[in-house]
């Protein structure tokens, strides 16, 4: 594990937090404000962490995936779509048919990546071109059908978007419930609980997103699965002697890769807001392959730098929203345009000048010939 | 070599067996005649189907054939701002009679257009004309008022006396007078009542300006954000962006049913009812047994 | 004499690359065709009209010719732009950045020098300057990301992204404040037209293609030279092969590695400058909403051969041009321009599919065309 990366990014959210609660809080309370960035954080980092995994698993196992955008964006549309379908179509109870929209975006990843990977793998095209052909035609489908689809009073819907059945639930922790008694009394420990308590209350896609990091990071690096996938993505050659079938593994990696980038999709559409407009991932499948690369192909490594993304929005929103208390001598931070550039710079200032080279799995991007 | 034959010819015919079963409707053709009304929209860069100005004035030119004015309709969405002119071009030579522009973008094509095809009408959505262009009518429409009537609504309704605005980006000055309006709105009310409301307005601008509009995920992060803070109103302006806000009991939500640019339209003439407390119960409709003064005098 | 021995054997390889490399594309795009109106059918269009209006929007009259020339200009200069990189083993995903500043300095140039100098410059300083250095611009933009690889290893993908990031806010950031028209009437973030003279004059009276349509073909065959016909061009794709073998060989690798990035910004500022001098005469925000990513594509379809990336561009930008017409004759929605795009890609890479459908044999060698991620 690379504490030194992990120790500076801790700092630089510290940074990011601290400039925001010392201009805002003339306005807020510091807990207030950290709560509900860290909040912020969590949910922003969400599709990018998922995105990220998606990369990881392709990628150790040697395809080179920049389609996470692509997939992003279709699982979104028909995660968003087989909800609307199940919904008003089959009259499926809302509860259920957003279950189902999750498995159907999860189901249209895996799709996306099975395309990625029979170009790949089997027709041993170059990679970056997979996922090219699937950032295109996801823009083009999403597009085409949605216009087909809900546009036109000769579509399935007469013309007009159906509501969608809605959005996944909060899940709440009762902390502010259990530790009630040892606030007693006091009000503004009851205030902080509850602000504290709202960190803690995400979606099932966000708590699961955090979950599947820690599970992943354990998969890829603590069992046989795991062992074989990086043996496939280093050496194809020697992995293959010793046995193992190299086309299985890498097919098998891609594929849930693609349902990881799926179930991204399905955050945007079914976890955050339950509509689907076209573009509406807008490059974060490119950010979450730059996370990817700056965790330097691991699991939690990706979900840190995620999280500087995340962090990095909560700043930009926080900053607007604190405007008319921003000091004179930091007026710079009244520009949006300036602000907006944080997460950017920090990512090459990290990348450059802390982590140096990252190192790609040695067969990444090669197809693998007998 | 014979296959490869064989597979093109079942290529061939196959295509053209699909095309027979395709609707033909030669109806632009006809729009040099002159008894044949017809009608053109061209989109600013942007999808006609995008729940804003671009998709309520093609919804208005629709209704002029439904009404049975126009006799053809035709839209054409531009995917590129180098593309404006001759997309407008393209029905004025065919002899269409009105060309509708959507967006402050096409302003000076549209005026150039104008000058190359004096017989046709057009119509500007969102052009303002410092000199009065012949054949062009320009839509203006005033955005600050619409935003100051929610600012003032959501200041008397706010029990935390905090209001929120998630906005698209301040650099298309409709959405920056929304802003304003909301502002300016939300301390008239304060004005009335001695209330102190804080007024949060966010643009997105933090982006390039492509993506400005069409992000839905970082609005509801926005707003949740400012509800996370106390805010208990949060008004959306910002095209795509502000749709279908984050929704949580105790929040109000207040929003356009068109994005940033309201376009007159009789069927939501009573705009105040738009603001509708809660879609799920109140799905979009205007409600006119809820006058404007039960939202107003709560 | 030896200059025409020179020249004549470099059109028969050209024609002799043609032939080679023609069939499986043209049955590829053939396909991808047949496919896109395969969807059109389904839907419920016509796609023999929605095709007819493609190539009437398209080739139909001079006019159309003369705006997919417009279309293909930033396309074969931006596609070049990553072309050259995945030669020199790099991946240039930031050629919207760098487009971005090379519009940006130009047009500074093109509207602001007079203003400075207090007289009016003649065109053949002013012109020149505005283009150089938007140039300069855009590849000092993008050798910055090739510095930060060669000396610190900080990988170019993530690099160039963020500098997207980073060129689009400035961007945004000086045309809503410092460079903004402060023009009564306009409301736009955009910047002052540039001058007169500054501006790349068109080739036909009436129509829009202008001279940097043919600077691009002449630049695309100065990329096609440099990169077979020089020491440095060896240099590039010796390091783009195997950076390891070229150290070996004394070649400096680091230099090589900031200079392709920078050619590469170079083109990409140079796509972005001629769309300012040439076309628009002024830089406006919502201007190239993804030349840069249609550039990979136009890359990767030309398989990163300057003559491909050309011909590739006129594929593309034929078919951007002409899906206005194919909306205004069937109303079809112009995604599936991006839908059909992606097939051609499709079928064209995965050759082996359109070698399954007709029965041609394969020559059984695999193009190299990019490094994955380098390392």
């Amino acid at each position: 594990m690379d504490w030194k990366r992990f120790g500076f990014i801790a700092l630089i959210i510290v940074v990011l937090f601290g400039t925001v609660v010392m201009i805002g809080q003339v306005k807020q309370p510091p807990v207030l404000i950290i709560t509900s960035m860290l909040a912020t954080t969590i949910a922003v980092a969400t599709p990018l962490a998922l995105g990220a995994l998606s990369g990881v698993y392709c990628e150790r196992a040697g395809v080179v995936n920049i389609g996470i955008e692509g997939m992003m964006l279709t699982s979104a549309f028909f995660g968003w779509l087989g909800a609307i379908y199940m919904y008003h179509i089959f009259k499926i109870p809302p509860s259920i048919s957003i279950v189902l929209g999750v498995m159907f975006a999860i189901l249209t990843g895996m799709l996306m990546a099975l395309l990625h990977a029979a170009l790949s793998i089997t027709f041993k095209v170059d990679q970056i071109i997979g996922g090219t052909v699937i950032n295109i035609l996801a823009v083009g489908l999403t597009g085409f059908l949605n216009r087909q689809l809900f546009f036109g009073a000769t579509s399935v819907f007469k013309g007009s978007v159906p509501s969608s059945p809605g959005v996944l639930p909060t899940i709440h922790v009762p902390l502010t419930e259990i530790f009630t008694s040892v606030c007693g009394t006091s009000a503004s420990c009851l205030e902080n609980l509850a602000a504290i308590n709202r960190v803690f209350d995400q979606k099932p896609i966000a708590i699961s997103a955090i979950l599947l990091v820690f599970f992943s990071h354990y998969v890829l690096f603590n069992t046989r699965w795991g062992l074989r996938t990086r043996a496939v993505g280093e050496h194809p050659k020697a992995a293959d002697t010793v046995g193992i079938n190299v086309i299985k593994m890498r097919y098998a990696n891609v594929l849930i890769g693609g349902m990881f980038a799926g179930l991204a999709g399905a955050y945007f559409t079914i976890e955050s807001v339950p509509s689907f407009e076209p573009l509406l991932t807008n490059g974060r499948g490119f950010i979450s392959l730059a996370a990817m690369i700056f965790g330097n192909w691991t699991p939690i490594g990706a979900w840190a730098a995620s999280l500087v993304f995340g962090a990095s929005q909560a700043l930009l929103i926080n900053m607007q929203i604190f405007r008319d208390v921003i000091p004179p001598q930091w007026s710079f931070l009244q520009e949006s345009y300036i602000v907006g550039l944080t997460p950017y710079i920090l990512t090459m200032f990290i990348l450059t000048g802390i982590i140096g080279k990252t190192t790609p799995p040695a067969a990444d991007g090669v197809p693998y010939e007998k | 070599m014979k296959k490869l034959y064989f597979v093109m010819a079942l290529l061939i015919v196959a295509s053209m067996v699909l095309t027979a079963c395709g609707a033909s409707a030669p109806t632009a053709e006809d729009c040099s005649k002159e008894e044949v009304f017809c009608v053109g929209l061209v989109t600013d860069v942007g999808k006609i189907n995008d729940k804003s100005f671009n998709q309520s004035a093609w919804e208005g030119v629709q209704k002029s054939q439904a009404d049975g004015v126009a006799d053809v309709v035709q839209f054409i969405e531009t995917s590129d701002a180098k593309d404006y002119a001759k997309n407008i071009a393209q029905f004025g030579d065919a002899g269409y009679d009105v060309i509708v522009t959507v967006g402050f973008g096409l302003g000076e094509a549209t005026a150039a257009a104008a000058a190359t095809y004096p017989s046709v009408r057009f119509i500007g959505v969102d052009q303002f004309q410092a000199e009065t262009v012949a054949g062009v009518s320009g839509l203006n429409f005033p955005e600050d008022n619409a935003g100051f009537l929610v600012g003032a609504l959501a200041a008397m309704m706010s029990e935390s006396h905090k209001i929120g605005a998630v906005c698209g980006t301040d650099v298309v000055p409709p959405v920056w007078r929304f802003g304003e309006g909301y502002k300016a709105g939300a301390a008239y009310a304060d004005g009335m009542n001695g209330t102190t409301t804080e007024v949060f307005v966010v643009y997105h601008s933090d982006v390039g300006f492509d993506k400005t509009f069409t992000d839905p995920e970082w609005g509801a992060q926005t707003a949740k954000s400012m509800m996370d803070q106390g805010a208990d109103a949060v008004f959306g302006c910002g095209g795509l962006t502000a749709r279908r806000h984050y929704r949580r009991r105790p929040g109000w939500r207040l929003r356009h049913r068109r994005g940033h640019r309201p376009v007159p339209d009789p069927a939501r003439s009573c705009f105040p009812h738009a603001l509708l407390r809660d879609e799920a119960h109140h799905p979009r409709s205007c409600r006119p047994d809820q006058g404007h003064q039960r939202w107003f005098h709560r | 004499m030896q200059e025409e021995k020179q020249s004549n054997s470099l059109i028969k390889q050209i024609l002799q690359t043609i032939s080679d490399n023609s069939l499986v594309p043209f049955l590829a795009i053939l396909t991808a065709v047949v496919v896109g109106g395969v969807i059109i059918a389904f839907v419920g269009g016509n796609p023999i009209l929605a095709y007819r209006g493609l190539i009437e929007g398209s080739f139909g009259s001079t006019k159309a010719l003369s705006e997919t020339a417009v279309w293909a200009t930033p396309y074969i200069f931006a596609g070049l732009a990553v072309a050259l990189a995945f030669k020199g083993g790099l991946f240039n995903i930031g050629a919207e950045g760098q487009l971005a500043v090379g519009a940006v300095a130009s047009s500074l140039i093109g509207y602001a020098l007079p203003e400075w100098l207090g007289y009016d410059l003649p065109a053949i300083i002013h012109l020149p300057l505005a283009v150089l250095f938007g140039v300069l611009m855009g590849g000092l933009w993008a050798a910055i990301v090739g510095w930060l690889k060669a000396y610190t290893g900080g990988h170019e993908v993530i690099n160039t992204i963020m500098m997207n990031y980073i060129a689009l806010n400035t961007t945004s950031f000086l045309l809503n404040g410092v460079m903004k028209d402060r023009s009564p009437t306009n409301v736009i973030a955009r910047t002052p037209l540039i001058a007169d003279s500054a501006r790349i004059p068109p080739i036909f009276d009436g129509l829009r293609v202008h001279w940097g349509f043919i600077l691009a073909l002449l630049v695309a065959f100065g990329i096609w030279w440099l990169l077979n016909k020089t020491t440095v061009g060896f240099q590039i794709r010796t390091v783009g092969l195997n950076p390891d073998a070229a150290k070996y060989a004394g070649i400096n690798v680091k230099r090589i590695i900031i200079l392709t990035m920078a050619l590469s910004g170079m083109l990409a500022g140079l796509a972005g400058t001629i769309e300012v001098t040439g076309l628009n005469y002024r830089h406006e925000l919502g201007f190239s909403i993804g030349y840069g990513y249609d550039a990979i594509a136009i890359a990767l379809l030309g398989k990163s051969h300057p003559l491909g990336v050309v011909l590739s561009a006129f594929l593309f930008a034929a078919m951007r041009n002409g899906a206005t017409r194919m909306q205004f004759l069937t109303q079809m929605p112009v995604d599936l321009i991006s839908m059909i795009q992606a097939f051609i890609l499709l079928f064209v890479a995965a050759d082996a599919i359109v070698r399954y459908i007709y029965r041609i044999k394969s020559k059984g060698e695999r193009v190299v065309l990019t490094r994955g991620w380098g390392g």
